[in-house]
């Protein structure tokens, strides 16, 4: 279970410029959960935008956590991937978040370059309280 | 401006039925371009763009020639608060461009001339590259929780596909913004599926610097 727990600097360190620039203001104003729901959904200005398509702009925050949840917390459906991941000699807080964003990416349809931050932020509050409690709560 | 004939390219998905053309995106390297998140929705299964159809600036586009060659990317950055993403050419791939000059909003001045490039009504199955050329009207700054980006007002309609059209100063010589989309407030009624207040439309652009911190 300690294969998911990694120092904040480790965890802040693979953000990038771009993304810390939003993130660590919002992270110490909100707190990491809230900052991950902003960061998939940020409230916008009124703006009518003339591209893509009509459907829902906000990925599911509840399924990509939950999704995140079953990746960290021994659930089957992502036993191969978790393995491959635990066992591997490289093992690092850059190689886990990697794994973890593009098999959740992969199966809800989402890029993984959009998950990569939330995964970070989750990380960082498993450090928090350790990966245990958070697996505990629902 | 031939360049951005072979620079501005439209961003499409593959389905069943072909490519549905979603809106505009520019090189910014040979093998990495922008165009806003909302055009790409998040998801990159079957995203592509679309090889240059022009050949020479001046040549007729012929609107019945429904061919195309698409491109496989990937996205490999997201900025949800700009409504930015940077997509990559799948497998190594690259186009032999010149890297962009990008700037900033911040180098030019209301009244100025900028140059839009783009593909108005690509979302409607319509693949026209067309030139636009435009005054910046206003510069702005939008919030979105407490974070403020630097925006323009351009003092031109725009169009369905348009977004991620390259907003470019030819006094510079620099990108200098990415077109995003409309103030529209919602109005509160809809006249024929239309609300009404997008037929008063103006324009807003993104700063091209925050482009940069993205590769």
């Amino acid at each position: 279970m300690n294969d998911f727990i990694f120092s904040d600097n480790e965890l802040i360190g693979l953000l990038k410029p771009f993304q810390k620039e939003v993130l660590l203001p919002l992270i110490n104003s909100v707190g990491e959960e809230e900052a991950a729901k902003i960061w998939l959904a940020p409230k916008t200005v009124e703006m009518r935008n003339f591209g893509g398509t009509s459907s829902d702009p906000s990925p599911y925050f509840d399924r990509i956590i939950s999704e995140i949840r079953k990746f960290i917390c021994g659930d089957e459906k992502y036993k191969i991937e978790r393995e491959k991941l635990t066992s591997g000699i490289n093992k690092s807080a850059s190689t886990t978040v990697t794994a973890i964003s593009l098999a959740v990416g992969d199966f809800l349809g989402i890029a993984s370059a959009l998950l990569t931050p939330i995964v970070i932020m989750i990380l960082k509050m498993i450090g928090k309280i350790g990966v245990n409690a958070w697996c505990s709560v629902e | 401006m031939k360049s951005f004939s072979q620079s501005v390219v439209v961003v499409g998905r593959l389905g069943p039925n072909g490519v549905s053309m979603l809106g505009t995106a520019f090189f910014v390297r040979g093998d990495l371009l922008i165009t806003p998140r909302h055009v790409v929705d998040d998801n990159d299964k079957g995203l592509v763009i679309l090889f240059p159809h022009l050949t020479d600036l001046d040549e007729y586009q012929d609107l019945s020639d429904t061919s195309c060659l698409p491109i496989d990317v990937e996205i490999s950055e997201i900025d949800p608060i700009r409504d930015l993403a940077l997509l990559k050419l799948k497998d190594g791939a690259e186009f032999d461009l010149s890297a962009s000059n990008i700037g900033s909003l911040d180098e030019i001045s209301v009244g100025d001339r900028v140059q839009i490039f783009g593909y108005p009504h690509c979302t409607e199955g319509r693949r026209v590259w067309t030139y636009q050329s435009t005054d910046i009207g206003a510069k702005i700054l939008l919030s979105s929780h407490n974070i403020k980006s630097k925006y323009a007002v351009l003092n031109i309609q725009s169009r369905p596909g348009q977004s991620g059209s390259v907003i470019f100063s030819q006094e510079l010589n620099k990108i200098v913004g990415v077109l995003i989309g409309t103030y529209a407030p919602n109005s509160g009624v809809m006249v024929g599926g239309i609300n009404p207040a997008e037929l008063n439309q103006t324009t807003q652009i993104i700063s091209a610097e925050y482009i940069k911190d993205m590769f």
